[in-house]
């Protein structure tokens, strides 16, 4: 391995032995959300500081040290996903399907009424209610979990996202995302806006 | 002339991707007609903004942090990997 020539420690960063009491508590939490799982957030976390320990030189100090750091950490993700292929639910989209064709007729009408929500922007300055869009997300196959909130939470191309969640094709793609969202709007139907109220 | 199960799928469908124009004219028509499919549409972007919400939440959530043996370990590691650099 030809090592670069700069001397002493270079780079155009802060201290890298500073770097985990800085960020490592906001690497984590933002690992955490996307991968649901602790082990592998602080796997994921770690990676992101060696591989940014080797490339600090290239930091040009264009964006903040952290948003820098949460770049790399992006990439760590999927590549976490990718590489755990194995851990991944076998894709059934065709009873991810019928699951799905539950919520309808014969003819492809609601079976049930869908009910509006009143105000429902209310709910999003109440803990209670993140908690229990929480708990509806947790309450998802974890394929399905995984695959919304990396949808919603980043801005991967469909094509990143079916190869590293070994989705085979877009098409499938949008029959999981369909089936998470109608699943969501389910439970967070059943918890939180049309909740029984005499019922304590 | 879609089915509120086609409806359905075309509108999460649009939280991801611009429809067709094809698509986009059927979905509505759809959607001018069907009072519950505009409460579902309605509901399916506001998840997705509650979503945001959560996510923000949690990332600024002081509760959620490395255990202590991670962050020693963590280190650690960066420690010795710069050690590593150095002496090669």
């Amino acid at each position: 391995m030809s090592s670069p020539p700069e001397s002493g420690s270079g780079g155009n960063t802060s201290d890298p032995n500073s770097w985990v009491a800085q960020y490592g508590d906001a690497l984590y939490r933002y690992a955490l959300l996307r991968l649901r799982d602790t082990g592998a957030a602080e796997d994921v976390v770690q990676e992101t500081f060696l591989s940014a320990l080797k490339a600090r030189k290239r930091f040009a100090g264009l964006s903040s040290e952290k948003t820098w750091l949460i770049g790399i950490l992006k990439h760590k993700v999927i590549d976490h996903f990718r590489k755990h292929k194995h851990q991944h639910l076998s894709e059934d989209i065709n009873s991810l399907a019928d699951q799905q064709n539950r919520y309808f007729d014969e003819s492809g009408h609601w079976k049930n009424d869908i009910e509006g929500w009143s105000n429902p922007d209310n709910a999003l300055d109440e803990l209670a209610f993140i908690a229990i869009l929480n708990q509806c997300i947790e309450a998802l196959p974890p394929r399905l979990a995984q695959t919304f909130i990396l949808r919603e939470l980043e801005d991967h191309d469909n094509e990143t996202l079916c190869k590293a969640l070994d989705i085979s094709t877009t098409n499938n793609l949008w029959v999981i995302l369909s089936r998470a969202r109608t699943q969501l709007r389910a439970c967070l139907d059943k918890n939180w806006f049309h909740i029984e109220k005499d019922n304590d | 002339m879609y089915s509120c199960k086609q409806a359905s799928e075309l509108t999460c469908k649009a939280q991801d991707q611009p429809l067709s124009l094809r698509e986009k004219i059927s979905l509505r028509m759809h959607l001018m007609m069907c009072k519950m499919c505009r409460r579902y549409a309605k509901q399916i972007n506001f998840i997705s903004r509650a979503t945001q919400h959560l996510s923000e939440g949690a990332e600024a959530d002081k509760n959620i942090h490395l255990s202590e043996e991670s962050r020693e370990r963590i280190t650690n590691k960066i420690k010795q990997s710069r050690d590593e650099n150095k002496s090669d």
